[in-house]
C-alpha cells in the first residue's frame, strides 16, 4: 500500500504532470494526423528522454502510447480517414455518424470508451503482470528461446496480409542482428572493414530510420496541396448520455477485454481487436445502420490492447507490436532490462509506471475532450512544415542515442532500406521487430547448446518449451489460414 | 510481380554477399556448440528459401494487389486528383488524406533522396546546424513544388530552426554534432 501511495505522490508532482501533458498531447497529435503514427510520435521523442529519470522518460513515451491510440478516433470521425490502423474499424460508423451531424457524440463515445478500456487494462496488467513475472523466473536458456521464437512467429500477425513477405522482411532484419561482436564467443562478425560495426547496428537509429524516413520522402515527393484540405466546421465533444451508456456498458466492458487479451498475444494489436470489436458491436445492434455501439465497440477493443501489450513486453522482454519494441528499446537505454528481474529489482518503478498510467489516461480524457477544437486545427497544418521537422527531428534522434554520427548513416540507410521495402510491398514492422529479437534469439539458442554440450534435444525437453512451440504453430497456421482467405477475397474481388 | 522478382534476386544476392563474408569468421572454439557462423548461416539459408519461393510465385501469380488497405482512399491514386465526397451536414469539407494514396512526383522523389543524403554527410562535415538551415529550406522548397515563393520559406525555416535549438540546445543542452571540417 505505502508502494502504491510513494508512487501516486511522486507521479502526482508538477514535473511528471508536465511530462504526461507534453506526451499526451503529442500521441494525440500524432494519432490524429493520418500517415503520423504514434510509434513514429515515441520515437521523435526518445531524444528528449535521454537527459530525463527513468520513469519520467518511460511516462513521456507511455503518453504518446495512450493518447495516440486514443487521437486516431478523432480522424476516423470527422474525416473518414483512419489517424491509426488500429482506428480503421472506428471510420465505419464513426464517419457515417459525422455526416448525418452526430460527429461530437461519436467523438465523444469514442473517448469515454477508449479511456475507460485503457484504464480497464491498466487494471489487468497490474494483476496478470507480476504472475506472469514470477512464473518467468523459472526460463533457463531453452525456454528463453522457445519464448523468443514464439516472438518471432507473431512477424506474421504484422505482415499486412502476406505472410511470406513479411517472413522476408523479419529476416532481413535478423541477418543484420549478426553484425558487430558475436554474443558468446565475443568475435568480430560482418564489419565489413568499417570499425564502426564493431557494436552493431544501432537498434534505435535503426528504428528511427525504418519508420520515419520513408514517411518523410513520401510527403517530400507528393503535391502537397492534395494532402490538406480544411475543415470549415466547428465540433465539440458531446458525451453520451447515461442511458447510452447504460446500453453500451456491456459491449464496452466485454470489447475491453477482447483488446487485452488480444494485445497480451504479440503480434496481433490493435487493428485486430478493434475489427472484433465492430463485430461484437453490429452483433448487438443487429442491423447495418450506423451507431455509437459500432464506435464504442473498435474504441474500447484498441484501447484495451495498450495494457495487455504492456505485458509480455514488462514480463517477458517480448514487444508485440512496432510501439512497444520501441518502449522495450528506450527501457535498455535507462538501464532497465524488462523481464522477470525488474519486478523485483525495480519494483518502485513499475509502481510508479502503473501510477503514471491511470494518470495519463484522465489527462487524455480531459485533453481531448475539452480540446477538440485545436486537434482539429491541427489537422489543418501543413504537412510540409511538420515532416521536414521531423526529419531534423530524426537526426537528433539517432545521434544523441550514443553520441555518434555514424548512427545517422545507420538511421539513413535503414530509412532508404524502408521505403524500398514498402515500395515492393514488404512490411517494414517484422524487420524492426526481428532486430529487437534476433540477439536474444541467438544468445540462448547457443547457450542452451553449450549447456547440453550440443544436444539439441534440451529444446524439446521442458513443458514451457512445448508450450511456446505449440503457440507458435497455433499462431502460424492461423495466420497463413487468414493469409490465404485473403488472397481469395482478393481474387474474388 | 515484375518488382517482387526483381526484389528475390536483390534479397539472393544479399545472402550471397553475406555468405562470402562468413569464411573470413573464425570456428567454434568449443568442441560439440555451434559457432559464430552458425546462426547467420541458418538465417541466410531460411532468407534464401524464401526468396526462392517468392522468385517462384512471380512467375506464377496473376496480377493481383498484395496487401488491403487499412484506409479509406480518398484520392485516386493513379490519377492524384481528390475524388468527389458528400458534403457533410455540419459542413465538414474533409482534412487531408492518407498520403500513402498518392503517387509520388519522380522529380521531387529522386530530390528528396539527395536532400536526405547531402544532409547527412553535411551535419558529418560541417555540423548539424549549418547543414539543418539550408536542409529545412530546401526540404520546404521541394515539398512545395515551386507553388510557394522561395522568399516565403526563409521564415518558416528560421523559425523551425530556432525551435530545434531552442529545445534541444538551450534547454536540453544535447551536445549535437559539431562538424570533420572545424
Amino acid at each position: 500500500m505505502n508502494m502504491v501511495l510513494g508512487a501516486f505522490a511522486q507521479v502526482l508532482s508538477v514535473k511528471m504532470l508536465l511530462i504526461m501533458i507534453l506526451g499526451s498531447f503529442v500521441g494525440i497529435v500524432f494519432g490524429a494526423i493520418p500517415g503520423l503514427t504514434y510509434s513514429m510520435g515515441i520515437i521523435l521523442l526518445l531524444p528528449l528522454t535521454f537527459h530525463l529519470p527513468p520513469l519520467m522518460a518511460v511516462t513521456l513515451l507511455l503518453g504518446v502510447y495512450i493518447g495516440g491510440m486514443t487521437g486516431g478516433s478523432v480522424s476516423s470521425i470527422l474525416l473518414g480517414i483512419p489517424g491509426t490502423p488500429s482506428a480503421a474499424a472506428t471510420c465505419l460508423d464513426g464517419f457515417p455518424l459525422s455526416k448525418r451531424g452526430m460527429a461530437g457524440k461519436a467523438l465523444g463515445t469514442a473517448l469515454i470508451s477508449s479511456i475507460f478500456a485503457g484504464l480497464l487494462s491498466v487494471a489487468t496488467l497490474m494483476v496478470v503482470a507480476p504472475i506472469v513475472a514470477k512464473f518467468a523466473l523459472k526460463f533457463g536458456p531453452a525456454e528463453i528461446f522457445s519464448l523468443v521464437f514464439f516472438g518471432f512467429s507473431t512477424i506474421c500477425g504484422i505482415s499486412m496480409g502476406n505472410v511470406l513477405k513479411g517472413l522476408i522482411s523479419g529476416f532481413i532484419g535478423l541477418l543484420f542482428t549478426t553484425i558487430g561482436i558475436d554474443p558468446v564467443m565475443g568475435m568480430s562478425r560482418y564489419t565489413f572493414g568499417i570499425g564502426q560495426l564493431i557494436s552493431g547496428v544501432d537498434l534505435l537509429a535503426f528504428m528511427i530510420g525504418m519508420f520515419a524516413i520513408p514517411q518523410v520522402i513520401k510527403i517530400l515527393s507528393v503535391d502537397e496541396s492534395l494532402l490538406t484540405r480544411k475543415i470549415s466546421a466547428k465540433v465539440s465533444t458531446q458525451y453520451p448520455s447515461l442511458q447510452e451508456l447504460k446500453r453500451m456498458f456491456g459491449l464496452m466492458v466485454k470489447c475491453a477485454f477482447i483488446g487485452i487479451g488480444i494485445g497480451a498475444i504479440p503480434g496481433t494489436g490493435g487493428p485486430i481487436a478493434a475489427f472484433l470489436g465492430y463485430d461484437q458491436a453490429k452483433r448487438k445492434t443487429k442491423n447495418n445502420e450506423p451507431a455509437l455501439e459500432g464506435v464504442a465497440g473498435p474504441e474500447s477493443a484498441n484501447n484495451g490492447v495498450t495494457g495487455g501489450a504492456l505485458i509480455p513486453m514488462l514480463t517477458l522482454g517480448i514487444p508485440g507490436d512496432p510501439a512497444t519494441a520501441i518502449l522495450l528499446g528506450a527501457l535498455l537505454i535507462h538501464g532497465l532490462k524488462p523481464g522477470p528481474m525488474l519486478f523485483t529489482q525495480h519494483a518502485d518503478f513499475i509502481y510508479g509506471m502503473y501510477a503514471a498510467l491511470i494518470v495519463i489516461h484522465l489527462i487524455v480524457l480531459l485533453m481531448q475532450g475539452f480540446g477538440i477544437q485545436l486537434f482539429v486545427k491541427v489537422l489543418n497544418f501543413r504537412k510540409s512544415y511538420l515532416y521536414t521537422t521531423i526529419l531534423v527531428l530524426c537526426t537528433i534522434g539517432a545521434f544523441a542515442v550514443n553520441n555518434n554520427e555514424f548512427d545517422i548513416y545507420v538511421m539513413v540507410f535503414a530509412g532508404f532500406l524502408g521505403y524500398f521495402l514498402l515500395k515492393f510491398g514488404f512490411p517494414v514492422a517484422p524487420t524492426v521487430l526481428a532486430l529487437v529479437l534476433g540477439p536474444p534469439m541467438e544468445e540462448n539458442f547457443r547457450r542452451a547448446l553449450i549447456l547440453s554440450q550440443g544436444n539439441f534435444w534440451i529444446f524439446l525437453q521442458s513443458p514451457i518449451s512445448w508450450f511456446f512451440y505449440l503457440a507458435t504453430i497455433f499462431v502460424l497456421v492461423g495466420q497463413v489460414r487468414r493469409s490465404l482467405l485473403a488472397a481469395k477475397v482478393r481474387k474474388g474481388s | 510481380m515484375k518488382k517482387e522478382r526483381y526484389f528475390s534476386v536483390l534479397v539472393l544476392g544479399l545472402c550471397a554477399f553475406w555468405f562470402l563474408n562468413s569464411r573470413s569468421i573464425p570456428p567454434a572454439t568449443m568442441p560439440g556448440a555451434p559457432g559464430p557462423k552458425f546462426f547467420p548461416y541458418l538465417v541466410m539459408g531460411c532468407l534464401a528459401v524464401f526468396a526462392l519461393i517468392q522468385l517462384a510465385l512471380s512467375f506464377r501469380s496473376p496480377k493481383i494487389p498484395t496487401s488491403t488497405p487499412v484506409s479509406i482512399p480518398t484520392l485516386s491514386p493513379l490519377e492524384g486528383k481528390v475524388e468527389e465526397r458528400d458534403e457533410t451536414e455540419e459542413g465538414q469539407e474533409g482534412g487531408c488524406v492518407d498520403p500513402d494514396d498518392l503517387v509520388p512526383d519522380r522529380r521531387s522523389l529522386i530530390a528528396a533522396f539527395l536532400l536526405i543524403l547531402l544532409y547527412v554527410v553535411g551535419i558529418d562535415l560541417v555540423g548539424f546546424y549549418p547543414a539543418t538551415i539550408p536542409a529545412v529550406f530546401f526540404g520546404l522548397l521541394i515539398a512545395m513544388k515551386g507553388k510557394t515563393p522561395w522568399h516565403k520559406l526563409v521564415l518558416p525555416t528560421a523559425l523551425i530552426t530556432v525551435a530545434v535549438y531552442g529545445v534541444f540546445t538551450f534547454a536540453l543542452k544535447v551536445n549535437l554534432p559539431a562538424g570533420k571540417l572545424w
